[in-house]
């Protein structure tokens, strides 16, 4: 009996441990990726947000927030890369986006700087909740009054006064949306570097001297220092925009 | 002998075979989302069920979990008072009052970070601080969790809403945190008008509301959207009537409580607070995060007249120069009609909200 309660025992374990179904292999097979990202800059040298630097006028300037969206990003043949990347240094550091793709079929970049209009006037609920479009992810960059998204913010503190005392009272707030200035933006020759077996990146600038100096377009903050793009206030928010698509450029 | 043995195996075989798992499963509770409103992200590891939903209310109104049995959650966050305190700070157990005013609990699925000063970023983890809090409920988790394994009634709901038997800290809190994303508001008039503006589609029910909309509320609307009228829109706005950030609305010229500052110790955050919704708003007086104004009126009179400078203000309180909006008589009273638009009857009326009793 001793000998047979053995066996029923040694049965169970044996049973129990042979019958369990065998786990389904969840990996999924690997996925090319490629990734943006981007570098804020003054001039040469890399840029914190809340970092003092000194405009061409001489103002020390803490830049304290800069944001911005690029939608539509295809190739030249219209194979979409993805529908909408938020550049939000201040919560993502230097992340712009991933998505699946293979370098070979982006040597380009075609999309908007700012959203799409055909995007724009979307409600900002229904996008997935991963979309940067989503109103979750969006936060404030979403204006009910226009309605829409703002493309941009640009905030920053100003010291307008060369007096060697610390005094950053002068607000530039810089927040530029509408259809009218939605600006195209386009990359060629890209050279995608791999980072890993799957992932290959691109890592671009955003020079803010730039944004304030771009050639003969430049961007006094002590007088042109506030934008919502309303009416009169085309010429700066054209100029803003316009600056800071031109301040994007690879690394 | 033999014929014991084929039972024994067959025995053997019959339980190996059977499937792991089967037995009791809680049932997914269905979130009933407002069509204009985005998705909620729920987390992986506390899926909204039936059950829990129904432990965590009942929870939420125990007053076991407070050191001498008389405090629950919603003495500090009544129904009536969108769930937050009338007084201007709230009293714990022992008679201990705190710096802070209760916060309105409305819509927080949707949220990301808890407290005036946002040092809890999960539901789960905020609803972990007033148990053991001294000045509020001031009660060990140990002990809470000892009262509540006494009473058989909770080990039963504990087991039906996780599936396993017994009881801790962690499923108070998740099921707590399941209840609280329930509680979702969109039924004010301020939801009809927001969709009607929106070109969103309207219920028959919006339908009907939508015609008894007055043009002073319409027109207090257009205020508080305008960049040269009220100027509230940067920070409140949307569905939610807030956005996720951290603002010195100008209050104060220096701070005795650094808010957002004592969290990250950053001098950039000291004075800001997390900007919180403005839905039912005229059920949740009084204002700020010390209480400090009664009524919507003198809310109303900060914005307009009583802005003051401090090196963290917001840069978005645009009319700093002027000391705020420089709304006249008139004006404060079209933007107070539109603040009460946003109250949301059905939301506090709710019986799925209430004190479920026993
Ligand atoms: C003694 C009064 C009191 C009690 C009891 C109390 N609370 Fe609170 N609650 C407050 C106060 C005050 C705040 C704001 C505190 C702060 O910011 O430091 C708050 C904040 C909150 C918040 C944050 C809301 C937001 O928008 O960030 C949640 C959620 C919350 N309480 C839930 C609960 C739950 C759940 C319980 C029961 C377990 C509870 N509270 C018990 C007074 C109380
Ligand atoms: C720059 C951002 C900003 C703007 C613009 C703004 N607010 Fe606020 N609001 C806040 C912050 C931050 C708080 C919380 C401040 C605190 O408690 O210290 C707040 C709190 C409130 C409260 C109290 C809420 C509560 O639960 O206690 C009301 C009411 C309110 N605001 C209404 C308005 C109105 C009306 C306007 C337009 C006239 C407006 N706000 C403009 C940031 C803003």
């Amino acid at each position: 009996m001793r000998n047979l309660l053995n066996i029923f025992i040694g049965l169970v374990f044996f049973s129990l441990s042979s019958c369990k179904e065998d786990p389904v292999k969840t990996v999924p097979d690997p996925m090319d990726e490629l990734k943006v990202t981007i570098q804020p800059t003054f001039g040469s040298t890399a840029l914190q947000l809340d970092q003092t630097v000194y405009t061409n006028e001489g103002y020390a300037i803490q830049f304290t927030d800069i944001r911005f969206y690029l939608t539509s990003l295809k190739n030249s043949s219209g194979k979409q890369l993805t529908q909408a990347a938020l550049f939000d240094y201040r919560n993502n550091g230097t992340a712009l986006f991933n998505a699946p793709g293979k370098p070979a079929d982006f040597p380009s970049l075609l999309g908007y700087f700012g959203v799409d209009s055909s995007l724009n006037h979307d409600d900002p609920t229904a996008f997935p909740t991963t979309n940067p479009l989503n109103i979750l992810i969006a936060n404030d960059m979403h204006w009910d009054w226009n309605p829409g998204y703002i493309f941009l913010k640009i905030e920053a503190k100003v010291d307008t006064l060369t007096d060697g005392i610390d005094n950053f009272n002068h607000y530039v707030v810089f927040h530029v949306g509408a259809d009218a200035w939605l600006q195209p933006w386009s990359l060629s020759g890209i050279t995608w570097s791999q980072t890993s077996q799957y992932l290959h990146t691109l890592p671009l600038k955003l020079d803010m001297q730039k944004f304030l100096q771009n050639g003969a377009q430049t961007i006094d903050v002590k007088t042109e220092h506030s934008s919502h793009s309303l009416a009169g206030e085309e010429a700066l928010s054209i100029k803003v925009i316009q600056n800071l698509r031109d301040a994007l450029s690879p690394l | 002998m033999r014929s014991l043995l084929v039972i024994f195996i067959g025995l053997a075989l019959f339980l190996s075979c059977r499937k792991d798992n089967v037995g009791y499963e809680p049932s997914p509770y269905e979130l009933e989302i407002p069509s204009h409103f985005p998705d909620m992200i729920i987390p992986k590891d506390n899926p909204m069920t039936v059950e829990g939903v129904a432990l965590g209310r009942k929870l939420f109104y125990e007053e076991m979990l407070s050191g001498d049995n008389t405090m629950s959650c919603a003495s500090c966050h009544a129904p009536v008072n969108s769930f937050t305190d009338p007084n201007q700070f709230s009293t714990g157990i022992d008679g201990i009052q705190g710096n802070r005013n209760s916060m309105a609990l409305v819509n927080l699925g949707w949220q990301k970070f808890f407290f005036w000063d946002g040092r809890a970023g999960s539901l789960e983890q905020q609803i972990l601080g007033p148990v053991p809090n001294p000045i509020e409920m001031h009660q060990s988790w140990k002990d809470a969790v000892a009262k509540l394994d006494q009473d058989v009634n909770y080990r039963n709901l504990f087991y039906k809403a996780f599936g396993e038997p017994g009881i801790d800290s962690l499923k108070v809190t998740k099921a707590i945190a399941q209840f609280i994303r329930t509680m979702i508001s969109g039924e004010s008039k301020y939801d009809v008008m927001y969709k009607f503006e929106n070109s969103l589609p309207l219920s028959s029910n919006d339908q009907a509301i939508l015609p008894t909309v007055t043009p002073e509320e319409w027109a207090g609307y257009d205020l508080f959207k305008s960049l040269n009228g009220a100027d509230c829109l940067h920070c409140h706005s949307g569905v939610l009537m807030h956005i996720n950030k951290f603002s010195n609305n100008g209050m104060d010229a220096s701070f005795t409580d650094p808010g957002r500052g004592g969290i990250t110790g950053n001098p950039n955050d000291m004075g800001r607070f997390k900007i919180p919704t403005l839905r039912n708003i005229a059920l949740t007086a009084p204002y700020m995060h010390d209480g400090r104004f009664a009524n919507l009126d003198q809310v109303i009179d900060h914005y307009s007249t009583g802005l003051v400078s401090s090196p963290t203000i917001d840069p978005l309180m645009e009319h700093l120069a002027t000391a705020g909006v420089q709304l006249d008589v008139q004006e404060r009273d079209l933007l107070k009609k539109f603040l009460m638009t946003l109250t949301d009857y059905n939301f506090v009326n709710n019986p799925k909200f209430q004190d479920p009793g026993e």
